[in-house]
C-alpha cells in the first residue's frame, strides 16, 4: 500500500478521524503529525522527520518499535488461530500468558482476568470488588476512593475513579457517590515536608473510609508512582500505611499498574519495586509493548478463593484475552527477561524515592536517576 | 523513578510561583511543545496539574538517547524563559 502525501492524509484525518482528547478544529487536527513508522527509540512522520518517541508511545513501547520477533509471534499466531473467547473455552496463549504473570506478580495474585486496555481494568477491578464484598456478606461496599489529579480511565465507571475534574464535568453525574478523592503524594507542594507530614495523604484515605462509613467502601485505587500531575512518587511508608489502613477496614488495595508495570519503574510490577502488597493489580499498555492491545486484572487468592466463589463472575469481553495479543505479550516479556537481570527480582531499590525539589536540583537528580535507570533497564 | 519522570515548570525554583491557566497554556501549547517537536521530540507538555514535561521512553533507551532527550529540552527550555519574557528562573538549564 503506498502512503497518501502527507497534505492529503492531514486532510483526511480532520475530516474523518476523531482525535482522542481533541478539538475538531483545523488547529487540532488540520496539521496533525502523522506517524508513519518505527524503529527502536525513534518513529518517523510521513514527511521522512525523524522523533526521539520521549513518551514510549504513550506509556506503552518498553521494549521499543519495529522489532521484528514480536511481529513474527503475532503472525505465527494469527496464521495458528487469530481468535477465540476466554469465554467457555481457553486458548494456548492464554493460559500460559496468564500462568507465566502469576509467576511474575507479586505475593499471591496468581490469577488473571484479561480484558483489551486499562480503563477496562480499572472497570473489572471495581466489578470484581463489589461482588468480592456480596460474597463476603457485605453487599453495601460499593463505593471507591482515589487521588486528586488521578487518571484511572475514562470509560463511566473508571471515570468516576479518575480524579481530574476538568474531563468529569460534561458527562456528569458519575456513579452517584461512590468515587471518593482524597489528596496526592505532591510533596514538592507540601509545605511540612517531615516523614510523619508527608504521611498524611495516606491518613487521608482512612479519614475518607470513616467519613464514608467503613460498611460502604469498596477499595483503594492508586498507581505506584501517579501519573497525572507530574509523577507523583509516593514518601516513604505511604503504601505500608495504607496496606494496615485498607485491612483496618476490610476495604481492597489496588494497585493501578497500567503504567508501572512491566519495568517502567524498574522492576516487572510497580507494587514489587516499591515492597507492597495489593490485593488486586491492573496492567495494560507496556504488557504488549502495544504491538496489539491487551490488559488484564492480576487477583490474589484471597478474593478467587472466597468460598461463595462458584457463583460466576458473570462479566466479559470479547476480544480480552485476544490470542494474538497474548502471543506477543508472550515474546514481549521474553525480551524483557533477557534483558533484565534476574527476573522478577527488584534491580535497585533506593532506600528513598526522589525528592521533587526545585527544578533545577531536579534537573541534575533526574540525570542521576537516568544513569541509575539506565544500568538497570531491559 | 525507573523510567518515568516529570519536570514541574514554575516561575521561581525558591518561591515556586506557579503560572497561571493563560501562562501555562501559552508556556507549553504556544511554546514548548512546537519546539520541542521541531527538534524532533516526543513527549507530554500537560497541565493537568501544574505544567509538566513528563518524560517515559522506551526501556531500551540508553545514555545516547538521554543526551539528545536532554539536549532538546534544553533548548524548548532557554526558548521558553525568553518566551515568557525571562520571568522564570524556574527553568535553568
Amino acid at each position: 500500500m503506498t502512503t497518501a502525501p502527507t497534505s492529503d492524509l492531514q486532510a483526511l484525518a480532520s475530516a474523518h478521524l476523531w482525535g482522542h482528547f481533541s478539538k475538531l478544529t483545523p488547529e487540532d487536527v488540520g496539521g496533525t503529525t502523522v506517524i508513519e513508522r518505527g524503529d527502536g527509540c525513534y518513529v518517523w512522520d510521513t514527511t521522512g522527520k525523524r522523533y526521539l518517541d520521549g513518551l514510549a508511545g504513550l506509556f506503552v513501547s518498553q521494549v521499543g518499535h519495529g522489532r521484528r520477533e514480536l511481529a513474527q509471534a503475532m503472525a505465527a499466531q494469527a496464521e495458528k488461530l487469530a481468535y477465540f473467547p476466554v469465554w467457555t473455552y481457553a486458548h494456548p496463549t492464554a493460559v500460559e500468558l496468564a500462568t507465566r504473570l502469576a509467576a511474575m506478580a507479586p505475593g499471591d495474585l496468581n490469577r488473571v482476568f484479561f480484558t483489551t486496555g486499562g480503563g477496562e481494568a480499572v472497570e473489572t477491578a471495581w466489578k470484581l470488588a463489589r461482588q468480592f464484598h456480596v460474597l463476603n456478606g457485605e453487599p453495601g461496599r460499593y463505593k471507591v476512593i482515589s487521588r486528586n489529579l488521578a487518571y484511572h480511565g475514562t470509560t463511566l465507571g473508571a471515570l468516576t475513579i479518575t480524579g481530574l475534574e476538568a474531563i468529569k464535568t460534561t458527562f456528569g453525574p458519575m456513579i452517584t457517590d461512590a468515587g471518593i478523592k482524597v489528596p496526592n503524594t505532591n510533596s514538592y507542594r507540601a509545605t511540612d515536608t517531615s516523614p510523619e507530614a508527608l504521611l498524611l495523604p495516606a491518613d487521608a484515605i482512612e479519614d475518607a473510609i470513616v467519613a464514608a462509613g467503613p460498611e460502604t467502601v469498596a477499595a483503594v485505587f492508586l498507581e505506584p508512582v501517579q501519573n497525572s500531575g507530574g509523577c507523583f512518587t509516593p514518601p516513604e511508608g505511604y503504601f505500608a500505611r495504607v496496606r494496615e489502613i485498607c485491612d483496618r477496614y476490610g476495604v481492597l488495595l489496588v494497585s493501578d499498574e497500567v503504567i508501572c508495570a512491566f519495568g517502567r519503574l524498574g522492576d516487572w510490577f510497580g507494587a514489587s519495586r516499591l515492597g507492597y502488597q495489593p490485593d488486586m493489580i491492573t496492567m495494560a499498555k507496556g504488557l504488549t509493548s502495544g504491538y496489539s492491545p491487551l490488559g488484564g486484572v492480576m487477583i490474589s487468592d484471597r478474593i478467587a478463593d472466597v468460598p461463595a466463589h462458584d457463583e460466576a463472575f458473570l462479566h466479559g469481553i470479547t476480544f480480552g484475552g485476544h490470542p494474538v495479543s497474548c502471543a506477543v505479550a508472550l515474546a514481549n516479556l521474553d525480551h524483557g527477561a533477557r534483558r533484565s537481570p534476574g527476573r522478577g527480582e527488584p534491580t535497585s531499590r533506593p532506600s528513598a524515592p526522589p525528592s521533587r525539589t526545585s527544578e533545577t536540583s531536579r534537573s541534575s537528580g533526574m540525570s542521576a536517576g537516568w544513569a541509575t535507570s539506565t544500568a538497570s533497564s531491559w | 523513578m525507573g523510567y518515568f519522570y516529570g519536570i514541574e515548570l514554575v516561575k521561581d525554583p525558591v518561591t515556586k510561583a506557579t503560572f497561571d491557566e493563560a501562562e501555562a497554556d501559552h508556556l507549553l501549547r504556544g511554546v514548548l511543545t512546537p519546539k520541542l517537536i521541531e527538534n524532533g521530540l516526543l513527549c507530554r507538555a500537560d497541565d493537568r496539574g501544574e505544567p509538566v514535561i513528563q518524560l517515559s521512553p522506551p526501556l531500551i533507551a540508553g545514555p545516547d538517547e538521554f543526551a539528545e532527550i536532554a539536549r532538546i529540552i534544553r533548548i524548548a527550555l532557554l526558548e521558553a524563559m525568553e518566551a515568557m519574557g525571562a520571568m522564570g528562573a524556574g527553568a535553568q538549564p
